[in-house]
């Protein structure tokens, strides 16, 4: 990178834009791609939520469909549907609770790991905490139904033989959010540990090395060090989740879920992949697509108001 | 090092957007023909797909074919959403077509008929009502599978405890109560169960028959009058006799969870007495020789339909069952060489010896044809099981299956021979306007509710005024009164 040394004689300080790219052109050179991926894949697609607003016909193509009459009709389909409030809050509690439960215990994992003194033993208790988050949801569904099924399941076993009766854990409207967010803990709670692990690891070492001299216990250390150290991460990853709080996780919840817990567990996406595919609803899909968007920005705009105000905020 | 791995990544986009364009010119070649329809997921690689070889050459065309065992419908939608619509593609029932039909992806049929004489010979009107919309057709139906579902029943067990094969529905009850609490495998455990289902509320569909009515969400005529199931007082009160049932304790307590093959699992584990199912699950060689592994005294037969305080029936049957309704896409209108290819297809798959090899496979390889009757090679036949996949149009059911598969002539025969209660849903398409998949949903939870004596049966009317209320179930009901009233069933 000699040239830059030489770009700063050939053009001074002459501050143009021109002048300071040409001087960086390097660096630009490689944030062309991301900026290329960002325009082609999330930006070109953007003129697509406009069949939220339209009577989309796949023949006529997103520009040459009628534009819906009203304008909100889909929106409206969605807020009118009986089920509209049911569906708001199973999805933000179902998000909730993953969010509230999965955190600490991502959390707490990944100060466990980093406590552990040998690096092999490290290296292995790693790798098996994330190994589950590979497994799909009904390879996971199908050890949740071995383990809790009335008829055959393991924990029912022990049930049946201690109290001589059963519980249905897998029909009972009571159970099913447990079921769901305690599943994504064991399926998740490794990979989210990863990036808790990866700020801890760049904790500057001498920090434990003088509360050592001080005499400082270990679980000082993790209160004193460790989570205020990583603290800024927290309220990172935090933030982000916020804007996808109206994601509750539609893969497991429709593998998950039966007739007897739709009340618990029917959720905006389980609903829109119900009626868009009974009637084709294209238009409504991305209208609560464009929904969700909306609260989810809302959300992280509100939650990093917040967070600037405790000196952690994201931007 | 690096300068060269940014060479080599720019030159593997290159020819990536290259031989993406190079595709699209055929030239005057044979037509490509994209063929797309759900199935088990048997299908081979095209290069050991006998059937595909022969009929590209026969036809001197050339075919792309999928069949997806999974998320067909969704797999479709995309592929239509995308503005990559198949040149010829199946979907499922008629609210499909109803919607391929609003999304202006299907083309009309009624001026290429005359290019399929095959087609027109075998084709009955009620086959060409099922895939009209608004009077135009859209869709050549599949002619109709039979009937190969009954409710099975562990005929070792009933001698066990000692009882005769059920004939109503008290002996029914008195059956499954046995089948539950009197051990019926002499094994000294309580592990058994009366009766299970892989289809939840809808497992029940013989006991429906029993009263004469069908489960939720079909469309009956009953004295000249459109009759919707759901709020069809006979099914009240089947409900409320299975409530009964399921309080007694003798259905498998995850009716409502099994999802996939939970309930053959449990079949073949011993754990079940009956189950609703399809004869091939229970009497196919693979699933008999899995059953007998774990028993082998285990004995399933099929049940009779039972009788009722409305008479006897097995089930409810669509008077237009759909199978599978052929579309084919709107864009072969301006290609002609195309179009000429699927319809060519269409037809050579309906009679003769196209039919023939989609049914038995190759002449002399597979079975030897000697010009009136067919004798299969049992053992070369077994390598051609996914020919179902290319039968576009259909088959003749008994003579095909009692053909490829001798034994199960008696099983068909006695599905057949059961009484069973007419809907229509075939013929129903959707109103516009309100949510269908909301009324399905909310039928579905609270008549589980009911079943499982967790909402009173005196809400029932309650049950029904919500449905005509939130659920604007009027504006079905007149569209079933028009739909059925066009297709001349009602008055």
């Amino acid at each position: 990178m000699s040239f830059a040394i030489k770009d700063r004689t050939a053009f001074g300080s002459a501050g143009t834009v021109g002048a300071r790219v040409w001087k960086h052109r390097a660096l630009y050179l490689m944030l062309l791609p991301p900026i290329l991926y960002y325009l082609m894949f999330r930006y070109a697609p953007l003129y697509g939520t406009t069949i939220a607003f339209k009577d989309f016909k796949v023949r006529s193509g997103i520009l040459g469909s009628e534009w819906a009459d009203p304008l909100f009709v889909h929106f409206s389909q969605f807020f009118r549907s009986p089920y509209f409030a049911q569906l708001l809050r199973n999805t933000l509690l179902i998000s909730l609770y993953k969010l509230i439960w999965g955190m600490p215990f991502s959390i707490l994992l990944a100060v466990a790991i980093s406590e552990i003194g040998s690096k092999p033993f490290k290296r292995i208790a790693q790798t098996v905490t994330y190994m589950p988050h590979f497994l799909s949801w009904v390879i996971v569904y199908g050890i949740t139904y071995a383990l809790l099924s009335e008829s055959m399941g393991l924990v029912n076993h022990v049930i049946r033989a201690s109290t001589g009766t059963t519980v249905n854990f897998l029909s009972e409207p009571r159970f099913f959010r447990g079921i769901i967010v305690g599943s994504e803990i064991w399926r998740d709670v490794g990979w989210g540990a990863i990036i808790y692990l990866a700020a801890i690891s760049g904790i500057d070492p001498t920090l434990y090395e003088a509360a050592r001299i001080d005499g400082a216990s270990r679980t000082q250390m993790v209160f004193r060090i460790t989570l205020p150290s990583i603290a800024t991460v927290i309220v990172v990853l935090l933030t982000l989740r916020m804007g996808r709080i109206l994601e509750a996780g539609f893969e497991q919840v429709y593998v998950f879920y039966n007739v007897r817990v739709y009340s618990v567990g029917d959720i905006i996406d389980t609903w829109v992949f119900r009626t868009g595919l009974e009637q084709w609803s294209f238009s409504l899909a991305s209208a609560v697509g464009l929904f969700k968007s909306a609260i989810g920005m809302i959300l992280i705009l509100t939650v990093n108001a917040f967070a600037k105000r405790w000196g952690h905020s994201v931007w | 090092m690096r300068r060269w791995m940014s060479v080599l990544c720019m030159v593997l986009i290159g020819t990536a957007v290259f031989a993406g364009a190079s595709q699209e010119d055929g030239g005057n070649a044979a037509p490509t023909i994209t063929v797309f329809t759900a199935g088990p997921g048997d299908l081979p690689a095209a290069e050991n797909d006998v059937i595909l070889q022969t009929l590209q050459d026969e036809l001197g065309i050339l075919i792309e074919r999928t069949a997806l065992a999974a998320d067909y419908d969704q797999q479709l939608n995309i592929r239509i959403a995308g503005g990559n619509t198949p040149d010829l593609f199946a979907v499922s029932d008629r609210n499909q077509l109803v919607n391929v039909v609003a999304q202006e992806v299907a083309l009309p049929l009624d001026d290429h008929l005359a290019k399929m004489p095959s087609v027109m010979a075998w084709y009955s009107e009620s086959d060409y009502q099922k895939g009209r919309v608004d009077g135009t057709l859209y869709a050549l139906s599949r002619r109709p599978f039979a009937r190969y579902s009954t409710f099975l029943l562990r005929e070792d067990w009933l001698e066990n405890v000692g009882l005769e094969m059920p004939r109503d529905l008290d002996e029914f009850a008195a059956v499954a109560a046995a089948f539950t609490f009197q051990d019926p495998d002499g094994n000294g455990n309580d592990d058994t169960f009366g009766i299970t289902g892989y289809d939840g509320i809808r497992s029940f569909r013989p006991i429906f028959g029993a009263f004469g009515t069908s489960h939720d969400g079909n469309w009956m005529i009953r004295d000249g009058e459109v009759v919707y199931s759901t709020t069809d007082p006979r099914y009240r009160e089947a409900i409320s006799w299975i409530r009964d049932l399921i309080a007694e304790g003798v259905v498998d307590p995850e009716l409502l969870a099994n999802k996939g093959q939970a309930d053959m699992t449990k079949t073949f584990n011993g754990q079940i007495g009956i189950n609703y199912r399809n004869l091939w699950e229970y009497y196919k060689p693979e699933y008999t020789e899995q059953i007998e592994a774990v028993n082998p005294s285990a004995s399933w037969v099929q049940m009779p339909a039972i009788s009722g305080p409305y008479g006897r029936a097995d089930r409810e049957w669509d008077v237009a069952v759909v199978n599978q309704l052929n579309v084919l896409s709107a864009d072969l209108a301006d290609q002609p060489a195309k179009l000429d290819g699927v319809l060519r297809l269409l037809d050579y798959v309906t009679d003769g010896p196209g039919q023939r090899l989609v049914l038995y496979g190759i002449d002399g390889v597979h079975h030897t044809y000697d010009g009136n009757a067919i004798s299969v090679d049992d053992q070369a036949i077994a390598d051609v099981t996914y020919a179902h996949n290319w039968q576009f149009t259909g088959r003749d059911e008994l003579l095909y299956l009692s053909t490829k598969y001798e034994w199960s002539l008696g099983y068909l025969e006695f599905v057949d021979s059961q009484p069973v209660v007419p809907v229509y849903n075939g013929l129903v398409g959707l109103p516009e306007g309100v949510n269908f998949a909301d009324l399905e949903r909310y039928e579905d939870e609270e008549v589980a509710k009911f079943m499982y004596g967790i909402r009173p049966m005196d809400e029932w009317d309650d049950f029904i005024e919500t449905l005509y209320d939130t659920f604007s179930l009027q504006a079905f009901v007149d569209q079933a009164e028009a739909d059925l009233r066009a297709n001349g069933y009602l008055e």
